[in-house]
């Protein structure tokens, strides 16, 4: 292999290498992580902020549209522009599952936001199939039950499908 | 109107298609073995992904790639869109069958020998194919994001964070607007489908270059058979669209019967399924190594597949003169199988960090 190629090599694998941190850093403004992005409640949360001044004090909220809850401060670490946080947080085992914006911001005004989906507790997993919900609020099986018409006009399309199938498929042709 | 004059229309009809879209290029002649059934599968194969294609257009009207919306749209496909729960159905045992279909045409390659010179790159681009389609039914797993689909979720995740920096598509930092599970949608309807007709382009056009590789008989060896046969390629055409239509009709019959299965919503960070049969022979491996089994068996695997067309250099076609590769591929199936079958039989264990 020629010394051009492996250098064309090497560049195509230090971009590929640098796409996430390339993206990672792009921003001048403040920015918070939250790992991981879809969590159970009651479980905890890593908050990570970049790009923040050493020093800054930031309040962490997680909202939803009913709710703002207030999960406590974190103080930006670091030298000049590199400053940041990493803060584990638990989420309150009452959360109701949903979506949330979990917003940092500081008295100065500057603010990051990171989405975070919050499932219901684990205690509450079940691997069993899907329920609906009765007006009373019973649960119950999803049904799965078609009307006669769709079952007939299926179970045709199957069978018209088949034989159109077979008949392709035993056809003879003259040769070429 | 009189027979005659359908039949002349029907001519004509055939005349100015043919003219116009250049149809008698297909009658080139093709091996009379090409249309037996193992020769076919890769066909049925693309045929079972028109109709994954047709089906998932439709799905896509109805699901809402968000993770607080997503299982309560697959539960409107299933009870509220119209035709939703067959469609979703023909959609789940179509993909069960194509994922078949393309493993075996995948071991009929290897084992008549069909990899050889002057078709090696066309192996490398069916397992391309091959991890394309796999790519498809874990996005398509994930997307109806039910207990199910959110351990899938998280043990991909896992699996991301030990290739390093390129498994940074799977993680949070990589989009801070756009959440994992939608830009997996984005992967199962326009990545992968775009990257699989590239493909699929490229693998038709080396067959038609090559030709169908000889029948693996004692003498045979591998040689392009472009332009030579018994038979037209039109009719190789035909049979992969009757088998098309018998995948249909079976999806079909098989959505009725068994409605593709839904869970509860995902619970993050619990365990309790097991993954699809075509992922469940990773079960036993990451039990014993870990989340990094994920991600390095696979590699070896492909790793091990890939070296085929440079392990077997012999020309010769018949399995009889290349036991040991075949030897070898039957002991790594059986494996895949035991463990397959270990791992289906086990109970659900943790294994999220």
């Amino acid at each position: 292999m020629s010394p051009r190629t492996y250098a064309t090599i090497s560049l195509v694998a230090a971009i590929i290498a640098l796409i996430p941190t390339t993206v990672g850093h792009a921003h001048d403004e403040p920015a918070i992580v939250v790992n991981p992005a879809i969590a159970a409640a009651g479980t905890s949360i890593t908050i990570t902020g970049t790009e923040m001044e050493p020093g800054e004090v930031f309040q962490l909220f997680l909202e939803s549209a009913s709710t703002s809850i207030e999960l406590g401060e974190a103080i930006a670490e670091g030298e000049a522009e590199e400053g940041g946080f990493v803060m584990a947080i638990p989420l309150p085992s009452d959360l109701p599952a949903g979506s949330y914006t979990l917003r940092a911001s500081t008295d100065e005004g500057e603010t990051a936001v990171a989405d975070l989906t919050v499932t219901a507790a684990s205690a509450e997993a079940d691997p069993g199939p899907a329920m609906a919900q009765e007006p009373s609020g019973e649960p119950h099986l999803l049904d799965r039950s078609k009307p006669a018409g769709e079952i007939a006009g299926a179970a045709s399309l199957a069978l018209a499908s088949a034989l159109l199938g077979v008949w392709l498929i035993r056809r003879k042709d003259p040769g070429p | 109107m009189s027979v005659e004059s359908i039949l002349s229309r029907r001519s004509s009809v055939g005349s100015w298609l043919k003219e116009r879209l250049g149809l008698d290029g297909l009658q080139y002649p093709v091996p009379a073995h090409a249309n037996a059934l193992p020769y076919t599968l890769g066909g049925v194969t693309l045929t079972g992904f028109v109709i994954l294609f047709l089906t998932g257009i439709y799905l896509a009207q109805f699901y809402h790639p968000h993770p607080d919306d997503a299982h309560a749209s697959v539960v409107y496909i299933i009870t509220g869109a119209p035709f939703g729960d067959l469609v979703r159905s023909i959609h789940f045992w179509t993909a069960q069958i194509v994922t078949v279909t393309i493993l075996l045409h995948m071991l009929r390659v290897l084992f008549s020998g069909a990899y050889k010179r002057p078709r090696e790159v066309n192996w490398y681009i069916g397992l391309g194919l091959l991890a394309v389609t796999l790519g498809l039914v874990f996005t398509g797993a994930v997307l109806k994001f039910d207990q199910e689909g959110l351990e899938a979720l998280q043990h991909n995740k896992e699996a991301a964070q030990v290739i390093g920096a390129l498994g940074g598509w799977f993680s949070a930092e990589f989009s801070r607007s756009v959440p994992l599970l939608t830009r997996l949608y984005d992967g199962h309807v326009t990545i992968l489908p775009l990257i699989f007709g590239l493909l699929i382009i490229a693998h038709a056009y080396l067959v038609k270059q090559h030709g169908i590789s000889p029948a693996a008989t004692p003498e045979a060896v591998s040689r392009a058979t472009a332009g030579e046969g018994g038979a037209r390629f039109t009719t190789h055409l035909r049979r992969m669209a009757g088998y098309g239509f018998v995948v249909l009709a079976l999806a079909l019959a098989l959505g009725l019967l068994w409605p593709a299965p839904l869970g509860q919503p995902g619970v993050a960070g619990a365990e309790g399924t097991k993954p699809w049969w075509m992922f469940i022979w990773l079960f036993p491996a990451e039990e014993a190594w870990g989340s990094r089994a994920l991600a390095t068996v696979p590699v070896i695997l492909g790793g091990l597949l890939a070296l085929v067309p440079i392990a077997d250099r012999s020309p010769y076609l018949s399995p009889a003169r290349r036991k040991g590769l075949l030897l070898a591929a039957a002991l790594i199936l059986i494996a895949l199988v035991a463990s397959g079958l270990v791992g289906a039989l086990k109970p659900v264990e943790a294994h999220l960090q």
